[in-house]
């Protein structure tokens, strides 16, 4: 699936760069470079100069600081096997990191009692999911899965260190990280009653994952501070530079809605995973609930967040749940994927074009 | 081997639990701790370097009273916008946030004087009312309020001698709060807006407009 998924979505990206030119200021047309679009460039220098507080000439108030450190950090330490070549060894790292990923939502799907054929289905949707391409790109995305379904997966078999280690881990990718802590709160409670969730004493070990999830986050925080004297460097890049700004959800929905069909279909998108994330409680998932209701909130808090269709895809327990639901229904089934591969190969060529979707 | 897991933990030594709690508190307690200086010490960074950066500039750059600054982009005045502002556009700079500064080094300032700020405050029916102060050097001079009958009036403040007299000014605005023009109606303009600046006038003119918190 991985395979067919992939060598699909690249072929579109060469069709569509064939049929509308190259993209201006991108000369490389290799295969690998396809994966190289947007945020690519910012990661590949972090990996190979490190993080500067220098604001970027053509986008005003955009620093490196922006972009958490363990994606590019692990890429710089995996180069040297690619002949030095970061934007090889970031593609071979976020592809394995994808591979990987899979086969552990396979595995998480099967812990939650879906079927076979459900568990499958749900690696499915991953593969074909709007902006999957993300996955096998230079961007952060496929380690944040890999990490998220690492830490639930041994927090949820009891593996109470290893899903520490892969929480703190995953705050060191991405901020949002740091909501993995919600989803084991969620789980001790869920698992050991009240009564017991406040006797720490008994089992201290179940209380590790929650309180390792912030370390990454802390110490790229930390990190922040001694070069910049800005322990939120990010959030500050972020404003300045990307012009990302808290608000109410329902202000973000409402904003994506009055604009262009590009907007409405992200709008669309977002209140189609919240629906669907409704299925994680009538599947009993209560805790995923919690984790994936806090990080759909959090994206619409975002305000432009919203409109980017791959912070959604990491939102596993959401597909797992959907396809559990897909998994008896074939007809249904096939009409999901077709469409969701439809709007995927609309997207890869936008990707390939590196030129923002517009109706 | 979940259950077997479970198990080895609840057979582990009294004292190894109750160390890895110790252990746990400590870096609980370690966060807020971290937590509580980071907030406490944080300096937006990007503000501290534009701040220098218009800090040097304006050192370099003088300016005696009366004077006429422009912030429109390659404009006299453009180089001493600090933090808090977005590029200069053609006719002036919007804010970015709510806090903007704008540096400011007088040639032998021996007495007070006026400064007037011409800028146009983003206000819109949907977003009708903004309050803009304004400090020198932290000295509180002045707080407007500002809707769509009076948003392109100039906000004019007298800045005391004593002020004045350090040479370095420090202009800082207030804005509560900003704005973005996308989520007030159809615009694709993202940016949290407050008062576009388009000029600055220093004025010996002792008839100072007085300052008030509403008008």
């Amino acid at each position: 699936m991985f395979f067919v998924s992939r060598a699909a979505l690249l072929l579109i990206a060469h069709i569509a760069l064939l049929q509308f030119g190259p993209v201006p200021g991108l000369s490389d047309s290799a295969v690998a470079s396809y994966l190289c679009r947007w945020d690519c460039d910012w990661y590949l220098n972090i990996a190979a100069n490190g993080y500067s507080p220098v604001e970027v000439g053509g986008k005003p108030g955009a620093t490196t600081f922006s972009f958490y450190p363990l994606f590019p950090l692990l890429v710089r330490l995996i180069a040297p096997a690619f002949g030095g070549n970061h934007l090889f060894a970031a593609l071979a790292l976020t592809n394995t990191c994808f591979v990987a990923g899979l086969v552990y939502v396979y595995r998480y799907a099967r812990l939650l009692d879906a079927g076979h054929a459900a568990a499958l289905l749900a690696v499915g949707l991953l593969c074909v999911m709007p902006q999957s391409l993300s996955f096998s790109a230079v961007y952060s995305e496929s380690p944040f899965l890999l990490l998220l379904v690492v830490a639930m997966y041994y927090l949820r078999t009891r593996r109470y260190l290893v899903a520490g280690i892969a929480a703190a881990l995953l705050s060191a990718t991405r901020p949002n990280g740091i909501f993995f802590a919600l989803f084991a709160l969620a789980w001790i409670i869920r698992n050991a009653g009240l009564q017991e969730f406040f006797a720490p004493w008994r089992v201290p070990e179940r209380y590790l994952p929650i309180l390792m999830a912030p370390l990454g986050a802390f110490a790229f925080m930390a990190f922040c501070y001694m070069t910049t004297g800005d322990a939120f460097a990010h959030l500050s890049t972020e404003f300045y530079g990307w012009g990302w700004s808290f608000g109410s959800p329902w202000e973000s929905l409402r904003t994506l809605l009055n604009h262009d069909a590009a907007q409405r279909l992200a709008a669309a998108e977002a209140i189609g995973v919240m629906l669907c994330s409704l299925l994680l409680i009538r599947q009993r998932c209560y805790e995923e609930f919690v984790m994936c209701a806090a990080l759909i909130l959090l994206i619409l808090c975002g305000q432009a967040a919203a409109a980017q269709f791959r912070y959604w895809l990491v939102l596993f327990p959401v597909w797992i749940a959907v396809a559990r639901v897909l998994a008896s229904r074939p007809s249904v089934s096939a009409t999901t994927f077709a469409s969701l591969a439809s709007i995927n190969g609309l997207m890869t060529c936008a990707w390939a074009l590196q030129r923002p979707i517009s109706f | 081997m979940g259950t077997a897991a479970t198990d080895l933990v609840l057979t582990a030594p009294a004292w190894r639990r109750w160390l890895l709690l110790i252990a746990m508190f400590a870096l609980g307690a370690a966060y807020i701790a971290v937590y509580a200086l980071f907030v406490a010490r944080s300096r937006n960074f990007i503000d501290v370097q534009r701040n220098e950066r218009a800090e040097t500039f304006a050192q370099a750059h003088a300016v005696v009273v009366p004077s006429h600054l422009a912030f429109g982009e390659g404009q006299s005045g453009a180089g001493m916008l600090g933090g808090g502002w977005y590029n200069p556009e053609a006719g002036g700079a919007w804010t970015v946030s709510a806090d903007a500064w704008i540096h400011l080094a007088l040639t032998a300032p021996d007495s007070g004087f006026e400064l007037q700020l011409n800028a146009m405050a983003f206000v819109v029916e949907r977003h009708a009312r903004i309050r803009i102060g304004i400090d020198v050097n932290d000295t509180p001079l002045g707080a407007w309020e500002r809707h769509p009958a009076n948003a392109g009036e100039p906000m004019r403040v007298h800045v005391p001698e004593t002020v004045a007299k350090a040479g370095k000014l420090i202009v800082h605005l207030h804005i509560d709060k900003p704005a973005a023009p996308k989520q007030l109606g159809p615009s694709d303009d993202f940016r949290q807006l407050g008062v576009f600046l388009t000029s600055l006038d220093l004025l010996g003119s002792p008839s100072a407009e007085p300052a008030s918190s509403s008008r």
